[in-house]
């Protein structure tokens, strides 16, 4: 057999195999099924493979398909096995005494927001974000898609108005909160992960939530005429609270290695072609000496396509 | 209108040196004639 019969032979040998990995077979109930793409790539409202399968407005079970106790906190559990629930290689982050969550990658997602909570156990603003194809919601929320940010990370060190307002609101009461924010149109980039750390012995009672979340945009004074009023934040390491030990990341699609990396988010209104900024309260701040050259905040219009 | 975030890359900055861009801004959309 000369080499390129063997050549040949081998390959006809190895198809099945290579078929077999990149077909990894029918969709599990937890793979992350993706809709569209944000301006940096991340999946932009995915389902849950369980929702494309029921149908839609459906939620997903994300209590059925996954290991129980113990076996939650590896992550092979979750790919391998009786309880496998996604083809994703998910990773998993504890506290010392609770957990785990579960975690998938960064998404993003789109729709309004409204409050829940300011959790007196890891001091997280709990919000929940709406869609009206409950994109990533799970059978334990059917309202909303949950999705908490530290404010020892976050809040407690704005000093931009609004932000001040809403945290002088939170610390009011639920109801001062939510008035602010109620119903508004709101883009988050988080963490896409199932947060486990609630569950009993023997029993799984996880369910879906973006945490952290990294960037979050709120319009907290939309307008169907002209002007728009959004608030945001943006950074790109996290904790997960209370019950979670590991920092987690958010990494962009390319150029990782850089000394920068860069993240976008676009605000669009209906037909509009452009926009330009009226004014605008912008604050970068750090527990370094001294700001990183490049670390920036840019607001620039876009050109609608033709 | 395209906002623009520019952060250090987690992996190289110090473990406790976090960065965040907090703020608001105000938009005119400008309609299509």
């Amino acid at each position: 057999m000369n080499r390129n019969s063997w050549s040949k032979a081998g390959l006809w040998r190895l198809l099945p195999f290579l078929v077999a990995s990149c077909n990894p077979g029918p969709p599990r109930p937890l793979d992350v099924v993706p809709n569209s793409f944000d301006e940096n790539g991340y999946s932009k409202n995915p389902l849950w493979a369980d929702q494309v399968a029921k149908g839609p407005g459906a939620v997903a079970d994300a209590i059925s398909c996954g290991p129980t106790g113990s076996a939650q906190d590896d992550p092979v559990n979750w790919t391998t096995g009786p309880h496998s629930c996604t083809h994703y290689p998910v990773t998993t982050n504890r506290g010392a005494v609770c957990g785990p969550h579960v975690n998938w990658f960064a998404v993003a997602y789109e729709g309004t927001i409204t409050w829940q909570d300011h959790s007196g156990d890891d001091d997280d603003y709990n919000v929940e974000l709406h869609r009206p194809d409950n994109a990533l919601y799970t059978q334990d929320r059917t309202t909303g898609l949950l999705s908490e940010f530290d404010s020892d990370e976050t809040i407690d060190h704005f000093e931009t108005g609004w932000w001040q307002a809403f945290h002088a609101a939170v610390d009011q009461g639920n109801a001062a909160a939510a008035a602010l924010i109620r119903d508004k149109p709101a883009i988050a980039i988080g963490l896409l992960g199932l947060d486990c750390a609630g569950h009993d012995a023997g029993h799984n009672t996880c369910g879906a939530e973006l945490h952290p979340v990294y960037i979050l945009a709120i319009n907290i004074e939309p307008s169907d005429t002209r002007h728009d009023r959004w608030v945001f934040f943006a950074r790109n390491r996290a904790d997960e609270g209370y019950c979670s030990d590991a920092e987690e990341k958010l990494l962009p699609l390319s150029n990782t290695n850089d000394a920068i990396h860069e993240y976008r988010v676009l605000l669009g209104h209906g037909s509009a072609r452009g926009a330009q900024v009226v004014s605008r309260e912008v604050r970068i701040y750090g527990d370094g000496n001294s700001k990183p050259v490049g670390a920036e905040f840019e607001a620039s219009s876009f050109q609608a396509r033709a | 209108m395209i906002l623009t975030f520019r952060l250090p890359n987690p992996d190289t900055v110090d473990d406790n040196d976090d960065w965040v861009i907090e703020g608001e801004i105000v938009i005119d959309w400008v309609k299509a004639p």
